[in-house]
């Protein structure tokens, strides 16, 4: 026998359900802004989603040997062959495994970025995201999400992938 | 060898020493009195009887003289025979001085004084016949003058001989036995004398010998009696604490009575019950006998739980994996929700209804997921339930087993309890029995204890009276040694 808050939540989720078929289409572009809400090694991140391309879970990854550390293999995801880049040595943190999250980067160059898990999907309003303080070392780190409880970083897909490019270059140009 | 001999033996062989010389004083005395006697009646009626018998033929002659003178003065022929009369005891007379003559002399001196007779009778004869004649009274009697007066006088004369000759002989035999009483008086007097000599002797061994060994005695006689009144006294005194001892355990054995009661009692009341507790026992056993089928049936609700419980969680560990499912696919869902976000996104404004319907289904995709997760919570709570559940069962059903082991021990305990209280009952009948039979005895013993204070009060009298019995001895001990020893005495 379900018990009767259960029932008022399912009659809820039903609200919500008709409800939004009931709103119109789309708020108005650029009042809110989409993030994942990912967890790498003890801290979380937020990416937005507007710079990824896909996102993918539990996708096999080839090891390569490299002499990057960050690049911890490859892997097919959409008739491509993607390097793969561990978000958290990127970001600073230490190696860890059980990465079976991939975030594709928007743009041109194939880059996938692997994560421990992905929490949820985020729509905060535009107003809640600010510039990120100039004084903080952090690398990678473009803006910031104020949520409740607290701040969340917001990881800059774009300068990753520019100082992948970056090193990609000068490695063709020592070669 | 006689100083071995005892007192009374000694005594006896001098009594019988005395009376032996006695008896040969008295054996001398008879025989010399006898000899007396005889020698007195030989003289009495031997020559008494003679001079008796020579005195009655001068009697005879006399009178046959005076007869015949009668005669002659008369011529009375009684007188006559008066004479022959006279003259016939004469010859008896003769005739008996004869037979009692015992000497030559005496029968010759008889002869004599026969012929005398004859002759003077012959005389008398001639007389009277002439007197039978004229002739006259002066030539008879001259005839008398000349003839009979000197046959008379030759009679007389024969007579006095022989009466002089008895006299003499009695007279010696008279002196003989004299004599002989005088020697049989001087010997008796010498064995008299030898008599009490010999007992004086033998008093005086006596007396030293009674000395030496009534004073040995006596001094035993007066160490014995001190020994013994100390003994006395100190019987009496044991006898006093016995008495006291006595009463001493009689009242313990009184107390012993009311003790032995009172245990009886005690048994009695134990055996009692020890019959309501083996009856309790019994019920209590059944009882537990209840309980532990009731045990079992719990325990087989106890397992039938388990078995439910582990089919529960086999059911939930099902629904997890389903839940695990729904979650993949909520992911997946939201995987594709957020794909097809960036999708839309790229579509520009054309894929802004997309991008909707996309992040509808992404809420959806959410709630799913967090229902799942819900799911799976509740899920693990399920099973973390069911595990504690089971492992309470088991820790239940281990307690239900134990509990059941300890019923069926209880059960046994009962059991035993029932046995061990029945023995009780009879060990407790058994000690009234015994306890009844031991007043039984105590009784007896009390009994005896009194008939044994009754003795020893009597022991403590008849000490008394041995004390005072041994007083006297020793008082009698020292007037004893005061007679045979006035110096050791004093």
């Amino acid at each position: 026998m379900t018990p009767a808050p259960d029932r008022h939540r399912a009659a809820l989720l039903r609200e919500a359900f008709d409800r939004a078929f009931a709103e119109a289409w789309s708020p108005e572009a650029g009042a809110f802004e989409d993030l994942l809400d990912v967890s790498v090694g003890s801290a979380r991140y937020a990416i937005r989603l507007a710079e990824i391309a896909a996102l993918a879970a539990d996708v096999p990854i080839t090891p390569l040997p490299t002499s990057v550390p960050a690049l911890i293999g490859i892997a097919g995801f959409r008739d491509e062959i993607v390097p793969v880049y561990d978000l958290g040595a990127l970001l600073g943190h230490a190696a860890e495994a059980g990465r079976r999250w991939l975030a594709v980067a928007a743009g041109d160059t194939p880059v996938a970025l692997a994560f421990a898990a992905l929490e949820r999907h985020l729509r905060v309003p535009a107003a809640a995201v600010a510039a990120r303080d100039p004084s903080d070392a952090a690398p990678y780190i473009g803006a910031v999400a104020h949520l409740e409880p607290g701040p969340r970083l917001i990881v800059s897909i774009p300068s990753i992938l520019m100082a992948i490019a970056d090193r990609t270059r000068a490695a063709s140009a020592r070669e | 060898m006689i100083r071995t001999w005892t007192f009374g033996r000694k005594v006896g062989a001098s009594i019988g020493l005395l009376v032996g010389l006695t008896l040969v004083i008295g054996i001398v005395a008879f025989a010399a009195l006898r000899s007396v006697v005889s020698t007195k009646d030989r003289v009495i009626d031997v020559d008494a009887q003679l001079l008796i018998d020579a005195q009655q033929i001068r009697i005879d002659a006399v009178r046959k003289a005076e007869s015949a003178r009668g005669f002659l003065l008369t011529r009375d022929e009684r007188l006559l025979t008066e004479m022959q009369d006279a003259r016939t005891d004469f010859a008896a007379a003769i005739a008996r001085l004869r037979q009692g003559a015992t000497s030559d002399e005496a029968r010759r001196l008889l002869d004599a004084i026969a012929e005398a007779e004859a002759g003077h009778q012959r005389a008398l004869d001639a007389v009277i016949a002439e007197r039978r004649t004229a002739a006259t009274v002066d030539a008879v009697a001259r005839t008398f003058d000349t003839q009979v007066l000197p046959a008379r006088d030759r009679l007389a004369a024969a007579i006095e001989a022989f009466v002089v000759n008895e006299q003499e002989r009695l007279q010696a035999a008279k002196q003989a036995s004299t004599d002989r009483a005088s020697f049989a008086t001087a010997l008796t007097g010498v064995l008299v004398a030898a008599v009490g000599a010999c007992a004086i002797v033998l008093g005086v061994l006596l007396t030293r010998t009674l000395r030496r060994q009534i004073g040995t005695a006596v001094g035993q006689v007066q160490s014995s009696s001190a020994e013994l009144q100390a003994a006395a006294t100190q019987q009496a005194t044991g006898a006093r604490e016995q008495a006291t001892a006595m009463s001493e355990i009689a009242t313990t054995i009184s107390e012993l009575l009311a003790t032995s009661r009172q245990i009886t009692d005690s048994a009695r009341r134990v055996a009692q019950i020890a019959e309501e507790t083996a009856a309790a026992a019994r019920g209590g056993g059944g009882t537990v006998e209840q309980a532990h089928e009731s045990i079992a049936a719990i325990r087989r609700q106890v397992d039938l739980i388990v078995g439910h419980m582990l089919e529960l969680g086999k059911k939930s560990q099902q629904i997890g994996t389903v839940v695990d499912i729904v979650s993949e696919l909520a992911e997946q869902t939201n995987i594709l929700a957020i794909n097809a976000t960036i999708e839309a996104a790229g579509a520009g404004e054309a894929g802004r209804r997309f991008a909707v319907v996309a992040d509808e289904i992404r809420k959806l995709a959410d709630r799913v997921g967090g229902s799942a997760k819900e799911i799976r919570g509740l899920i693990d709570d399920i099973r973390a339930a069911v595990n504690t559940t089971v492992m309470a069962t088991e820790t239940g059903s281990k307690a239900v087993d134990a509990g059941s082991k300890q019923f069926a021990q209880v059960t046994a305990s009962f059991r035993e309890i029932v046995g061990l209280v029945t023995t009780t009952t009879e060990a407790a009948r058994e000690i009234e029995l015994s306890i009844k039979q031991q007043m039984t005895a105590v009784e007896q013993i009390n009994v005896a204890i009194t008939n044994i204070a009754q003795a020893t009060k009597e022991t403590e009298a008849s000490t008394g009276q041995t004390q005072q019995t041994a007083s006297e001895l020793a008082a009698l001990s020292r007037e004893l040694l005061r007679v045979i020893r006035p110096e050791r005495a004093a």
